[in-house]
């Protein structure tokens, strides 16, 4: 296998035949392009290899991509093949760690890469066009995080048929002090803020509330009302059947809870409880969504931590299904 | 015990509320009233292990791209260097006295000393617990022999090293007396809370020089991190401790992956304010033929049946493939399953 040379000639075709920036103006296209260089690879050209530094997304335009994964024991399993219109490699790069697997071109393929500079460069931007091509890219990790969560669900439907039944909401009560801005500033998810002045004007109206270890603080199947952020402690965030469940996420401090439900504005199938004794800050699921296409600085710095959180959890997600995967290797068996 | 396959990792146990002295939100202090600088017990280190068919101590300790000697200046996952020591018990299946470890300890870095690199070359293992000491740069530390990791006592059938640090030991060191059999409390020579705690799990078996189960082992613990919660609530201590421990008598292997109050750190400059950057203390294992050099010249479990493992706060190698991150909260046991092949299981921790 080769590695992929990144052409300055590639054969992809205009961005604008792309559904990922369909729609978005002409001129406003041009400023997104100069962020963007085109690729071109040939058959077993290795685009990246897992446990490299993810360092850019590729915006597939033509050909075949197969994602590889390997396993314990060097056991080698494909994850996906992609193909025309999918983007490659945004996770890593999203959550800031390294690729969890190895994508090798099958079919020449070709189409656009965008370089972390180029990600920085278009969260910076205020333009139109730059601020709905971001919203686009995060509801794009959020529906394969949507994926991935059915995708864990059905897997335990198939072993235990009976839902579980619904867990009662933990009663809150408000958090005993105010909010320090130090401890805030220090959050992961308020990395991309630079004062508080922004950090406060981004979560306005809201206010902390606390829940005791043990306590539900978001119930399955209904339609979200709130993103939860975690400002001390901990959630264990799951999938349950009556008999069965799995952690997909343990959210600690500057993590969010509940993207799947509170963004795309469809019930979801996670049930969230305090691990530890939690501080939450519950944000107006509305408020969110208007973010993720506001133009202020507080708003676009929101998302950008918003982005990568989703962007975390999908990695956090992925950790069980790995484990199973890896048959027939001996998976460990919990035991209590 | 009871088995239970595809559980909740992490169900919702724990009833009990831990006392916090301070606001949920507000600061903290970071010295005891005893006026101790809690910045003692900072020590976040980094261990590896292995189980299974014999390699070669290099293969795990020098040469793979993220082999714990660089890991004593270059880990993939933490910030610190651990200049605190170096520390290793190995078996070998093959040499006199099987059962007693070959150990090595050390209270400088790894990576200038010719005599451990030369025994690495030399020694082939099928157990190892070896480890570098991760410590704050301040003169309040204490560095020195009796502080290097694995401990073992003598007569003692298990050695046991961690990767965590137990906030504000100090409030609470002496409360563990009524916990641990005199004979053992005699032993402890070093200030760390990793030798408390090592005694502490001792002393929850029916005999604590005696060869155990990894069961038996196992459950002690679990008890023992009970007891901690308990002395910890006693003392109102409520910020994050993890207790990431591995243990092994070269024939079963433990490792925890684990923290007390996950999540709660204090609010100012200290060494454990700025351990909320990163996520649950970490712990990842690798499943399958020995380990060692690859066709491709990488480095990983040999393919085939899982005759061995490997066990490590961070993978050996920069890339995490092949390797699996443990769950939070939980404990790995690695035990000699049938026709030589390593048995794991992952128990839940509340």
């Amino acid at each position: 296998m080769t590695e992929a040379a990144v052409t300055a000639e590639g054969g992809a075709g205009a961005l604008a035949d792309m559904p990922l920036f369909a729609g978005i103006a002409a001129g406003e296209l041009e400023r997104v392009e100069h962020f963007m260089a085109p690729f071109q690879a040939e058959p077993g050209d290795v685009l990246f290899r897992q446990g490299e530094e993810g360092d850019r997304i590729y915006v597939i335009d033509s050909g075949r991509v197969e994602l590889q994964v390997e396993h314990t024991g060097g056991e080698v399993v494909t994850l996906a093949i992609l193909g025309p219109k999918e983007l490659l490699g945004e996770l890593s790069l999203l959550a800031g760690a390294r690729r969890s697997g190895t994508a090798i071109v099958r079919e020449q393929a070709s189409g656009w890469v965008l370089h972390r500079s180029g990600l920085e460069m278009l969260r910076l931007d205020a333009g139109a066009g730059a601020v709905e091509l971001v919203a686009r890219m995060t509801e794009l990790v959020l529906a394969r995080l949507r994926a991935r969560y059915e995708t864990i669900s059905d897997e335990l439907a198939l072993h235990d048929a009976e839902p579980a039944p619904a867990p009662p909401r933990g009663a809150r009560t408000p958090a005993p002090s105010g909010l320090a801005p130090a401890y805030l500033a220090s959050l992961l998810c308020f990395s991309h803020f630079h004062d508080h002045e922004q950090i406060e004007a981004a979560i306005a109206g809201s206010e902390p509330v606390e829940l005791p270890a043990g306590a539900f603080a978001m119930a399955p199947d209904v339609v979200a009302g709130e993103l939860l952020l975690v400002l001390r402690g901990a959630l264990d965030v799951s999938i349950r059947r009556r008999h069965s469940a799995r952690r997909v996420r343990l959210a600690g401090p500057g993590r969010f809870v509940g993207h799947v439900g509170a963004l795309d504005g469809r019930p979801s199938p996670l049930v969230a409880h305090a691990r530890e004794h939690v501080v939450l800050l519950p944000l107006p699921s509305q408020r969110v969504r208007a973010m993720l296409r506001d133009p202020s600085a507080p708003a676009r710095r929101f998302s950008a931590g918003l982005a990568e959180d989703i962007a975390r959890a999908m990695r956090q997600a992925e950790r069980p299904i790995a484990r199973m995967a890896a048959e027939p290797m001996p998976m460990p068996v919990l035991r209590a | 015990m009871r088995q239970r396959p595809a559980e909740l990792l992490g169900a919702a146990t724990r009833a009990a509320v831990p006392s916090r002295p301070a606001s949920a939100l507000g600061g903290r202090s970071v010295r005891s009233p005893q006026g101790t600088s809690v910045a003692e017990g900072a020590r976040m280190c980094r261990f590896a292990a292995y189980l299974g068919e014999p390699v070669v101590l290099e293969d795990l300790l020098y040469q793979p791209d993220g082999a714990l000697v660089r890991q004593a200046v270059d880990a993939e996952l933490m910030s610190l260097l651990n200049l605190g020591g170096f520390g290793l018990a190995a078996w070998d299946r093959g040499s006199v006295d099987p059962e007693r470890p070959l150990t090595y300890r050390v209270p400088s870095i790894p990576n200038f000393d010719r005599n451990l690199r030369a025994l690495a070359r030399k020694v082939r293992v099928s157990a190892l617990v070896a480890h570098v000491r991760g410590v704050i740069y301040d003169s309040d530390e204490t560095v020195g022999l009796q502080n290097v990791h694995p401990f073992l006592f003598e007569g003692a059938s298990f050695a046991l090293a961690q990767n965590g640090d137990l906030y504000d030991f100090a409030r609470m060191r002496y409360d563990l007396l009524e916990h641990i059999d005199p004979r053992l409390v005699r032993l402890i020579e070093g200030t760390t809370d990793t030798e408390w705690v090592y005694a502490l799990v001792l002393s929850r078996l029916e005999d604590p020089f005696a060869r155990v189960s990894p069961e038996e082992a196992a459950r002690a613990v679990r008890d023992t991190l009970e007891i901690l919660r308990e002395l910890r609530r006693r003392r109102g201590i409520a910020t994050q401790s993890p207790v990431n421990l591995v243990l092994t008598d070269g024939s079963w292997m433990l490792a925890t992956r684990y923290a007390f109050d996950y999540g709660w750190y204090p609010d100012d400059e200290s060494f454990f304010a700025r351990e909320r950057e990163h996520d649950f203390t970490s712990l990842w294992y690798a499943l399958g033929g020995p380990f060692g050099r690859r066709t491709d010249g990488t480095y990983g479990m040999g393919a085939g049946r899982a005759s061995s493992a490997v066990v490590a706060s961070e993978p050996l190698t920069k890339s995490t493939a092949g390797w699996i991150e443990a769950p939070e909260y939980s404990m790995l046991v690695l035990e000699p399953g049938r026709d030589g092949s390593v048995a794991a299981e992952l128990w839940e921790l509340a």
